[in-house]
């Protein structure tokens, strides 16, 4: 039998670990990594809350710029409205006539043969006339209808 | 020492109680202001620094149909103040911190920062220092209904209601240099109607919800306001980073654009004050439309009024006179007849018709007896006689059938609110009555109908509906939507009715027509003049109405007027002819040079320059 020799009440003797041999070093270790984690997760949501509030700043900001340019634009319409206003007043007929009587001008209504229509097509349109009268050689001599047909005025 | 223990730990919990009961009245109170009340104080709160404010849009413009503006709106700004504001508020918090001495010299400064205010109010708005000075009083006396008198604050004048933008700016200037701050007073955006023409087409367009075009189509011309709620700090400034938030997007209203030619109406508005000037009438009405399609290119009426100046109105000069008044148009009626009986076969251009000799037949006079004669002849020399004698050749259904054909009893313009329909003679007709309906005595009609009748004459039979609505840009999206041009409707059977009555029309203007005032040089003209008595109290009066209704060149017609000058006196000119017709000629000669219209007869124009 392979049986031991000795009391069995004697307590072993415990063989001292490594850890404990250089304990309080990898305490201070272990405490540090901890805090960095720590720090760094607070950091981290520091600078996520911090992008949230710069983010929304930014948005109220350009919101109230949006406004504040809404209401310059409104004012600017304004403008606008007066100055129609005035252009309206300043070419109805009455004044007009009363400009020409101010300034004595010899102005007189014309008559029909010194009439001559001037009309401003866009390219399009000019394209259309253009194609019609090439395509049909005809003289122009009164295309007032097929101008309307065209949907030319 | 046990005794004592006991006592520190009795007091430990009498205060460990305290301490609950306190922090359960907190957690009580906590829970009814957040929960219980929770919906209830939030609005409180949210009432105390929310505000919502309206940014006026501009009303729909009203414009002709090349886009000249008849009606437009004129940015403006309503000043008004808070009289308790800017005399008390600004030493309230002095009024506790300064020294006895100081404080009593209070009321003097008070005075004068009024005195200063009004005289620069009163500089910038034109308005009188002394009454300004007078408004500027920041309490005011209210008796309750037991007697007694208690004082109230003022907070609100109206300063200026429809201030320019420049003399806002002036007075805001003038209130930093004199280092006074707004505090106050309250500019508030506006746009007022604008008339660049004044009086002209008043009575059409009207005056927004007092009739006329802006009640009419305010359903398109009304903007939509937007709405927007902000957040305020406590010294009323806009919280940029508030919760401010649009309710309402808002839009201008729509622009209406008219079929009217704003050069046209201009002429016609020209001629009708010379008309007024000249002959002193009760009214004029006139009209000038497109034949071909039935647009309206001008219409106007005497008296008007002025609504920039609204102290211009008047019972008798506001109203739509001319779709409202329905009257006996006299012989500018005859046409019609005589191309129905033409149509019918009732008569030839050739048949004779006998007007006699004498010059009256049944109570019907001419000025002489005309004999035997064609209808070209009766309408030349307007024959009462003749035309009495054709209506009976007809009979009275075919008289009462001709009313109907030509539309007459009908509506002309239904955007015209209190339009008349006028009034046709009771069926079945007495002979009496047919005569008297042949030459324009029996029935009630408006000049537009008579326009809308003769366009018909003009345009071989087609009678078009008449158009004042030309487009609309809607004033949300900017497309523009066209009004549509009605069916028109042939009255004749036979085509060549309405050329043989243009021709015995243009016999009308002839040197020895009734009709030759409203020649124009150049171009044929087909009219026909009309004089009717003037019904007062059931007689006939010693006042007339003067018509003539014609249309331009005659036999392609691209004008056509009709007008009916009221309230004309027998002692002087008052025959559709003498009067009338005139005012045809000088407003068809313009609007035919402004369209350039090519005249008939050019050598004519050639020899009259």
């Amino acid at each position: 039998m392979n049986i031991q020799p000795g009391n069995s009440k004697t307590p072993k003797r415990r063989v001292p670990s490594h850890s404990e041999t250089g304990g309080g070093f990898d305490a201070l270790c272990s405490l540090f990594a901890r805090i960095g984690q720590v720090t760094l997760f607070i950091f981290l949501f520091g600078a996520l809350f911090h992008t949230y509030i710069k983010l929304d700043q930014e948005i109220n900001g350009a919101e109230a710029g949006i406004r504040r340019i809404n209401e310059e634009c409104a004012e600017i319409d304004r403008d606008i409205a007066m100055l129609k206003t005035r252009r309206d007043d300043s070419s109805t007929l009455p004044f007009i006539q009363q400009q020409i009587a101010r300034f004595g001008l010899d102005l007189h209504y014309v008559t029909q043969d010194k009439q001559q229509d001037i009309r401003l097509y866009t390219n399009a349109q000019l394209a259309r006339l253009k194609r019609y009268y090439t395509a049909e050689s005809r003289l122009i001599v009164d295309n007032s209808s097929r101008r309307a047909q065209m949907g030319i005025r | 020492m046990n005794q004592a223990l006991r006592q520190v730990r009795s007091r430990i919990w009498c205060l460990v109680v305290l301490c609950l009961l306190f922090a359960g009245a907190l957690v009580y109170r906590f829970y009814v202001v957040q929960i219980l009340r929770h919906e209830e104080l939030l609005a409180k709160a949210q009432s105390s620094y929310t505000s919502s404010r309206s940014q006026q849009k501009e009303r729909g413009k009203i414009l002709d149909v090349n886009g000249n503006t008849l009606v437009g709106n004129m940015p403006r700004i309503t000043v008004t103040c808070s009289p308790y504001s800017v005399v008390e508020e600004p030493f309230l918090h002095l009024e506790k911190s300064l020294k006895a001495g100081v404080r009593e010299r209070l009321p003097l400064l008070r005075e004068s920062r009024r005195r200063r205010v009004a005289a620069i109010v009163a500089e910038c708005f034109d308005l009188d220092e002394n009454k300004v000075y007078a408004d500027l009083e920041p309490w005011r006396e209210r008796r309750s209904e037991n007697g007694s008198v208690s004082r109230v604050k003022r907070h609100y004048i109206m300063i200026e209601k429809y201030a320019a933008k420049e003399m806002v700016e002036v007075f805001r200037q003038k209130m930093r240099e004199a280092d006074l701050h707004l505090g106050g007073f309250n500019f508030e955006n506006i746009y007022i109607r604008h008339y660049p023409h004044g009086r002209m087409l008043s009575n059409i367009i009207g005056l927004a919800g007092l009739g006329g075009l802006e009640s009419s189509e305010s359903e398109f011309l009304e903007a939509q306001s937007s709405s927007e709620t902000i957040q305020r700090s406590g010294k009323d400034q806009v919280l940029e980073y508030g919760d401010n938030h649009i309710n309402q997007a808002g839009h201008d209203g729509d622009d209406i654009y008219l079929t009217i030619h704003e050069m046209i109406q201009a002429i016609l508005e020209e001629e009708l004050d010379r008309a007024q000037a000249e002959h002193e009438p009760w009214r004029i009405y006139a009209v000038v439309i497109d034949p071909s399609n039935g647009n309206i290119l001008a219409i106007s009426q005497r008296p008007n009024f002025d609504p920039v100046d609204r102290s211009t109105i008047r019972q008798d000069n506001f109203g739509n006179a001319l779709a409202g008044n329905a009257y006996e148009p006299g012989s500018v009626m005859k046409p019609f007849f005589v191309a129905k009986a033409l149509d019918m076969g009732v008569i030839t251009q050739d048949t004779i018709i006998d007007c006699g000799n004498t010059g009256e037949w049944f109570g019907l006079k001419d000025p002489r007896g005309y004999g035997e004669q064609n209808p070209g002849y009766i309408l030349k020399k307007s024959s009462n006689i003749g035309m009495g004698k054709l209506s009976l050749m007809m009979g009275a259904d075919m008289v009462a059938q001709t009313l109907r054909d030509f539309r007459f009893g009908q509506r002309a313009m239904p955007i015209f609110s209190g339009e008349s329909r006028g009034m046709l003679p009771r069926t079945p007709m007495r002979d009496l009555t047919t005569t008297r309906a042949a030459i324009g005595y029996a029935e009630l009609v408006t000049v537009l109908q008579l326009a809308r009748a003769y366009s018909a004459l003009a345009c071989g039979g087609v009678m078009p509906e008449l158009r004042l609505l030309d487009r609309r840009r809607d004033g949300e999206n900017g497309k523009m939507i066209e009004y549509p041009y009605p069916a028109e409707k042939q009255l004749f059977n036979n085509p060549g009715t309405a050329q043989t009555v243009t021709e015995m029309l243009i016999s009308v203007t002839a040197p020895d027509g009734t009709g030759r005032r409203a020649r124009i040089a150049g171009y044929d003209v087909a009219g026909k003049t009309g004089t009717a008595q003037i019904v007062q109290n059931g007689r006939f009066s010693d006042w007339y109405r003067a018509s003539f209704c014609g249309f331009v060149p005659a036999r392609n017609p691209r004008v056509l007027m009709a007008i009916t000058i009221e309230g004309l006196p027998y002692s002087k000119p008052h025959g559709g002819g003498n009067v009338a017709a005139p005012v045809f000629q000088r407003v068809m000669s313009r609007v035919l040079r402004y369209l350039n219209v090519p005249p008939d007869y050019p050598e004519q124009l050639n020899r009259g320059r």
